[in-house]
């Protein structure tokens, strides 16, 4: 049986690879973040960085330009992306697993050499296009449709709150089809009949561009279809979310730790009654928390991603406690840390307030808090 | 061809470096270990003739003590295809002369076309290292280039001065250094961290590179005689600005000869 601290600490690789994910945080993207912020667009050049470094395709086979390496080094890359900007993370993000985690699975040889290849290299940016007006966290309600014709279909319907959607060359967009079950269709940018109807303005997250999508009789042809002749069920298309609840977790413990980091050397810095403020128990009981619960958040989303590297189920359970506890820690921390900064972190343009929006983000996307509780419930018979 | 990159492991420039008052030596476990910025772009500079098929292979190459075979593997981590890590406890607290020389020993039989290094260290910052491995190995030196161009018999490339940008080149044989100026680093990605592994260092004595007496040597030309605290840093003048501000300043900068 494996040693305790065997169990409990990353391959000295993986620690490895977290030092390149930072340095390519620090280096590259941090530079950017603040305009890309202030002006809510994305610095679209970082795709094709991320990509030449090795970033993109983490999940993925080497032959299309992966690193077959699985989920693990994918959520320390978010994880330390998150740190530096939750917008940006966000959007690269979408390349390497929701955007293109349905491709990497049931498209052919033709489609991945046609999208995966070019999404790993950074080259096409993807989207994946799921939620719709009247069907977020109800799947199976979603009214978009394809309709045989020819040796094709027509695409209708309207999608939103797609990240990336607005600067996308590739979409993977799921429909229903006559017989009821799922199909997965890639459009591309420039396909007739497809436009962004607007990109969406947000609270948080505001370098990622998500927008509403509009499918006005798009015509696909058969090499567009990912998904089996007869469809795709529910839990197929679910699996792409439910591992990417993982990477929704390491995003937010991204988040908190740079709250944490921000919050601490204030408190350390900042005087008040002739002493720093972190000397007041009142403060400091806060860091002492703070660290125990990121500590406990970290160790779940760590053994979340594991498991879905080494099972050959998903284990939906383990991802639901990540994503939950991982997710409403760090927006325990960031509030926490709000008060440390007092009028300080109140005021636009500090970086404890941009966090203070970003952090909303993760208790909805993915599966919200409420939807994590029903899928725990549900395994406890409930 | 073949090119060896020269890397060093250093103190983490935003860390705090120490010197050990009692040796006179670099305290090299005051901060992190990292290797010199300017040995990772010197490294880049291969990379890019590898990735253009212009080099066939790139070889790292270091002095250091065991620690510092961590460079060598972030080197191997970011594409280089092999390692020489001379490390020997006879050559500790080796002077520019000696490290040369045993950088030259460990070069001289490699069959290399060209080697690279950084300018200067951010740790000792001689900055005579290349030019004594060029001297001692009879390589013409192409010094402080802010751009490479490697060919196949030949590198060339630009070095500003005051009012102009020289070019230069030499035929290979040859060695390089080069500036902040010449590409950022690549990351590691984590291919080549996996790749790291299995990729062979080839460690080196002070007998292999042929430096007699190691550190103490013939081959030591200083000797440290002395060595004392950094003083701490004095508070500074604060000018407020009560309309001479400006003037106060000048006169600050001219005395001490800033203007």
């Amino acid at each position: 049986m494996a040693g305790i601290d065997e169990l409990f600490q990353l391959p000295a690789e993986i620690e490895d690879f977290r030092a390149s994910a930072r340095a390519f945080a620090e280096r590259d993207v941090a530079p950017l973040v603040e305009e890309a912020e202030r002006t809510g667009t994305f610095p679209l050049e970082l795709f094709a960085k991320a990509g030449s470094a090795g970033l993109l395709g983490l999940q993925f086979e080497e032959r299309w330009g992966g690193s077959d390496a699985g989920l693990l080094p994918d959520m320390i890359f978010r994880e330390e992306v998150s740190r530096v900007c939750a917008g940006i993370a966000a959007g690269l993000g979408i390349q390497g697993q929701i955007g293109t985690a349905y491709l990497a699975r049931f498209g052919s040889d033709e489609q991945k050499e046609r999208w995966l290849r070019p999404a790993i290299a950074g080259e096409v940016i993807t989207a994946w296009g799921l939620t719709e007006p009247d069907a977020g966290s109800d799947v199976r309600s979603i009214r978009t449709t394809v309709e045989a014709d020819g040796s094709g279909v027509i695409l209708r319907g309207r999608k939103t709150f797609i990240t990336n959607g607005p600067i996308a060359g590739a979409i993977g967009v799921v429909a229903k089809q006559a017989n009821g079950k799922f199909a997965v269709y890639m459009v591309e940018a420039g396909d007739e009949g497809y436009a962004v109807d607007r990109t969406l303005e947000k609270l948080g997250c505001r370098s990622s561009q998500v927008g509403e999508l509009v499918f006005d009789n798009v015509r696909l042809d058969e090499s567009r279809r990912l998904s089996p002749p007869d469809g795709s069920e529910i839990d197929e298309i679910l699996d792409v979310l439910i591992r990417g609840r993982v990477l929704i977790a390491a995003a937010s413990l991204g988040v908190a730790s740079a709250a944490f980091d921000l919050g601490l050397a204030y408190a350390k810095e900042r005087t008040a009654f002739g002493r720093p403020i972190g000397k007041f128990q009142e403060i400091s009981m806060k860091f002492a928390e703070a660290d125990a619960r990121i500590a406990a958040a970290r160790m779940l989303t760590y053994r979340a991603a594991v498991l879905c590297d080494t099972r050959d189920e998903v284990p939906v359970r383990e991802c639901a406690h990540a994503k939950l506890v991982a997710s409403e820690t760090a927006l325990w921390v960031v509030d926490q840390m709000m008060r440390v900064f007092g009028g300080a972190g109140f005021m636009q343009g500090s970086v404890i307030e941009r966090l203070f929006r970003d952090v909303r983000y993760f208790q909805i996307v993915e599966g919200t808090t409420e939807i994590q509780h029903r899928i725990l419930a549900k395994a406890l018979g409930l | 061809m073949r090119i060896a990159v020269l890397i060093k492991q250093v103190p983490d420039t935003w860390g705090e470096r120490k010197l050990d008052l009692a040796t006179g030596r670099l305290d090299r476990d005051a901060s992190d270990r990292i290797i010199d910025e300017i040995g990772e772009r010197a490294l880049e500079v291969a990379l890019q003739a590898r990735d253009a098929k212009t080099a066939d292979e790139v070889v790292v190459v270091t002095m250091g003590p065991a620690p510092a075979a961590e460079a060598v593997k972030k080197g191997l981590s970011m594409g280089a295809d092999s390692g020489i890590h001379i490390s020997d406890d006879a050559l500790a607290g080796s002077d520019t002369w000696t490290t040369a020389e045993a950088l030259a020993g460990a070069l001289r039989e490699g069959g290399f076309d060209l080697v690279i290094a950084g300018n200067e260290s951010t740790d000792g910052r001689g900055g005579v290292v290349p030019a004594m491995v060029a001297e001692l190995l009879g390589l013409p030196l192409l010094a402080e280039l802010d751009e490479v161009t490697i060919g196949a018999g030949e590198v060339s490339g630009s070095r500003g001065v005051d009012d102009a940008i020289l070019t230069v080149s030499a035929p290979l044989p040859a060695l390089v250094s080069i500036t902040e100026r010449t590409p950022e680093p690549r990351f590691p990605n984590l291919r080549g961290i996996m790749g790291a592994k299995k990729k062979p260092v080839a460690g080196q004595d002070s007998s292999a590179v042929g430096v007699e007496g190691g550190a103490a040597g013939p081959g030591a030309h200083s000797v440290v005689t002395a060595t004392a605290e950094r003083p701490p840093r004095s508070a500074g003048t604060i000018v407020e600005d009560d309309g001479t501000a400006a003037a106060q300043l000048a006169e600050f900068l001219a005395k001490n000869r800033l203007i």
